[in-house]
């Protein structure tokens, strides 16, 4: 990592902090997480004490969650002027992106510490091997990144909060829900290759397979294959932005 | 040090820098003045690499801006107009962070951050978030950053306004001081700053270098020898 890059995450992770939207969004994640596991899926009812059902809930959470966090990330530059400062500082466009990237893909997994009680409390509860929950941390972290470097680089496209903010949903929307196995089958084309291909373009299947233990190639490469488009998205964007 | 080749940028149909050509060397201070919306702005908007041209050249020690970016940029520091300052940190953090990107030593950041803060009197609002500042403290701030990693090239974008006439005074021998090692571009519409400062003016008109002269040249190009006489008789026409 170069030192430009880190000196940015670190600036970054801080305007996050200091931000008290960052607060209210790791509060309204924390209250979504512990409705979705305890109320939305009788956590409470006899036997059924899951961690998994709270690694499940999370990408539909990561919707609301993760494009409210990196809202400010390039429109406060933007609205700030110090976007400017920053583009003729002597520092590539790959450690801007990144450290911005590196900066918001940390909070989001900061936002899991304050749910470790449940965590131990299930453990207790349900023998839950510690191999599983080091899985669901894996798929939740690769799931997490991927949501980050979409809303950061589709988010850079506007140039208002708001804006930005309604464009990260979308994009996060359009890769959760997107299913090609549905759109094959509308448009009557069948086959093992199409149902493969469904298959692999499915955010939910990969995020399910990896939740279910399968720690496939295919499964920990999808998630890297956004996170890497995006951000080569993003760095591109900013150099052309130039123009 | 700084050489400009045939550079144009246009916004749509508006050609706001049109074919410029110039060369700066060592220990000038070059004042690049114009009426409101001449292309001075995004004059230095291309020489600090914050947008890319449509045509032309500008190479800082042989360094070309497009192709060697973070070479030319390293010797260069420019200062916006509007002063940006991240509003959550305090003006000491500003500094170390400017330096810090910039890879200063700790060392050398410790004893020109000491130079800087004395010269721009700074010390009584090093630990102030910049949100907190008024337009001056932003201003001196931001030159400050500027200054921190003592740039050969340095960009200034209408460096005075919002200063009071001490500031003002201060300002004026600090960057005086400074361009006896450097190369200075001052963007101003005050007249008495060229008159007092600038060793060069580059007088720009409806995105054209119309004039490339020096201040005392300059007023003598009206009967009254006065710079603002000129400005207007050059710019008017």
């Amino acid at each position: 990592m170069s030192m430009p890059m880190i000196v940015i995450l670190k600036k970054e992770l801080s305007s996050i902090a200091y931000n008290p939207l960052g607060w209210i969004v790791m509060i309204t994640y924390i209250i979504l997480s512990m409705i979705s596991t305890l109320y939305g899926s009788n956590y409470f009812n006899n036997c059924n004490q899951n961690i998994l059902i709270f690694f499940q809930a999370q990408p539909e959470i990561f919707l609301l969650i993760i494009p409210a966090i990196g809202i400010n990330i390039w429109s406060a530059e933007k609205k700030g002027g110090t976007l400017e400062l920053l583009l003729s500082q002597p520092i590539s466009f790959q450690a801007m992106v990144l450290g911005k990237f590196f900066a918001f893909w940390i909070f989001c997994l900061l936002m899991l510490l304050p749910c470790i009680g449940l965590w131990i409390t299930t453990g207790l509860l349900t023998n839950i091997s510690l191999s599983m929950i080091t899985i669901n941390i894996l798929a939740y972290t690769l799931a997490a990144g991927a949501f980050c470097a979409l809303s950061l680089s589709v988010s850079f496209l506007a140039s208002g909060t708001v804006a930005a903010f309604i464009l990260a949903l979308i994009a996060c929307i359009f890769i959760k829900i997107i299913n090609f196995t549905w759109i094959f089958e509308l448009l009557n084309i069948s086959g093992e290759i199409f149902t493969k291909v469904g298959q692999s373009l499915n955010f939910d299947y990969h995020f399910n397979s990896l939740l279910f233990g399968r720690l496939g190639f295919d499964n920990i490469s999808y998630f890297i294959t956004i996170i890497i488009f995006s951000l080569w998205f993003n760095i591109n964007a900013l150099a052309a932005g130039r123009r | 040090m700084l050489s400009v080749k045939n550079l144009s940028k246009s916004f749509g149909a508006h050609k706001a820098v049109d074919n410029i050509n110039f060369c700066l060397h060592k220990g000038e201070i070059v004042a690049l003045l114009g009426p409101n919306g001449a292309g001075k702005t995004t004059l230095l908007r291309l020489i600090s690499g914050y947008l890319i041209p449509d045509s032309g050249e500008i190479s800082v020690n042989h360094n070309d801006l497009l192709t060697q970016r973070i070479a030319a940029l390293n010797k260069m520091a420019y200062v916006p107009e509007n002063s940006s300052l991240y509003p959550e940190m305090s003006v000491l953090e500003y500094l170390n962070f400017i330096s810090r990107l910039r890879k200063i030593s700790q060392k050398y950041f410790s004893q020109n951050a000491k130079y800087l803060i004395q010269e721009l009197s700074l010390q009584n609002v090093l630990s102030q978030k910049t949100s907190n500042l008024s337009k001056g403290f932003r201003r001196r701030v931001a030159l400050a950053g500027a200054l921190i990693s003592s740039p050969e090239i340095l960009l200034l974008d209408e460096p005075t306004e919002g200063l009071d006439p001490n500031q003002k005074f201060s300002f004026r021998n600090l960057i005086k001081t400074y361009a006896k090692q450097s190369t200075v571009i001052i963007s101003t519409h005050v007249m008495e700053e060229v008159d007092a400062m600038a060793d060069r003016v580059l007088l720009i008109n409806k995105g054209k270098l119309i004039s490339d002269t020096n201040p005392s040249k300059l007023k003598k190009l009206t009967p009254v020898n006065d710079i603002e006489t000129a400005f207007r008789a050059i710019t008017s026409e």
